[in-house]
């Protein structure tokens, strides 16, 4: 039978490994304030005020926000243990603080996060016979939200990030389910809009396919 | 009697059936969106006054049928962004002191997404009307 709690299980593993954008491992230095590079971009990398970054390879571990940014530094809200220059560094943009499905949740003032909705929407019989394959077209809709007034650069890639980690007929791993993210109507966001209160957010609706066997 | 009046009676009367699914098939997106469907899982529009579910009109032109609305904040309720904390749980408090403060829709009947998920269903929808004219 089609399993809903699985299939949003299956989501939200789907959804963990977003990855928004990375430097790469490369060579980083940390100082107190933040990140510093001597070749690449962090801009062309895609890095963008307000995103959430996590450093790997360094001193300090804790994610911190970046206040600012340009081609070859970034200023974080939280300082930094200074650490000179060195490979094997990376610094990872990746899934924010989730407000899961009815689980009371804080957002910190300044940070981007997400909301998400489970849509079960409708179904039919693909097959005939008491043991019919059955199909379902569930929505995963996923709020991305944003400070007001300020640039909304981060917003839009996270959003952009969304479309492509939930690109069409990409598979999601969903036990006795086939799920697929559907190619005929495609995952799609929504213009930018206030949603009061100081914040901000563009929603991505994901349409899924789920076919599976009648248990009975 | 024909061959020629035969294919003219034949031509007509799968016009007849076509005009017959898109008035249908039309229709029930409007009802999809509008009051929900149990085909399409769409909840339909939430009602306080009246006003927003009032406001989806149906136009049926000769090839074309269109579901609008111009009320301003369709959008918002489409999205659930009006209440972006999260509908079910309670807002940050403004300062220390302050009650939890809740954003909720009042109605009991209706949600949000249902134009998305009605698109989402759209094939759904058609095969329904296809099974309710016998086709």
């Amino acid at each position: 039978m089609i399993t809903h709690d699985l299939i949003r299980r299956g989501c939200r593993l789907h959804l963990a490994t977003l990855e928004v954008c990375t430097t790469g491992t490369t060579t980083l230095a940390a100082t107190a304030t933040g990140y510093t590079r001597s070749a690449g971009s962090f801009l062309t990398d895609g890095f963008a005020i307000g995103m959430q970054l996590t450093p790997t390879g360094f001193t300090e571990s804790l994610p911190a926000r970046i206040l600012a940014v340009d081609a070859l530094t970034i200023t974080t809200d939280l300082p930094r243990a200074v650490d000179a220059p060195g490979g094997g560094r990376s610094l990872t943009v990746g899934l924010p603080d989730v407000a899961w499905e009815n689980v009371r949740y804080t957002p910190t003032p300044g940070r981007v996060w997400m909301r998400e909705e489970y849509l079960p929407g409708g179904g039919s019989n693909l097959t005939l016979g008491a043991f019919a394959t059955l199909t379902q077209l569930p929505l995963y809709v996923l709020h991305v939200v944003c400070p007001q007034f300020q640039d909304a650069t981060a917003c839009a890639r996270y959003a952009d990030a969304l479309l492509r980690h939930f690109a069409p007929t990409t598979p999601l791993s969903v036990s006795g389910h086939t799920v697929t993210v559907r190619s005929d109507v495609v995952p799609s966001p929504s213009p930018l809009q206030s949603s009061g209160d100081g914040w901000v957010e563009v929603t991505v609706s994901i349409p899924l396919r789920v076919t599976t066997s009648n248990s009975r | 009697m024909s061959f020629a009046s035969d294919i003219k009676r034949f031509v007509r009367k799968v016009e007849q059936r076509n005009r017959a699914v898109y008035v249908g098939v039309a229709t029930a997106v409007h009802g999809s969106v509008v009051r929900g469907s149990y085909v399409t899982g769409a909840l339909g529009q939430p009602v306080d006054t009246g006003f927003l579910q009032g406001s989806w009109k149906l136009n049926i032109g000769k090839e074309e049928a269109t579901i609008a609305t111009n009320v301003a904040y369709a959008r918002v309720i489409e999205d659930n962004s009006r209440a972006a904390y999260d509908a079910r749980g309670v807002l940050p408090k403004k300062k220390d002191g302050d009650a939890p403060r809740r954003k909720s829709i009042k109605s009991t009947v209706g949600g949000h997404h249902s134009v998305k998920t009605t698109i989402a269903g759209a094939t759904l929808l058609q095969d329904a009307v296809l099974r309710d004219l016998g086709q």
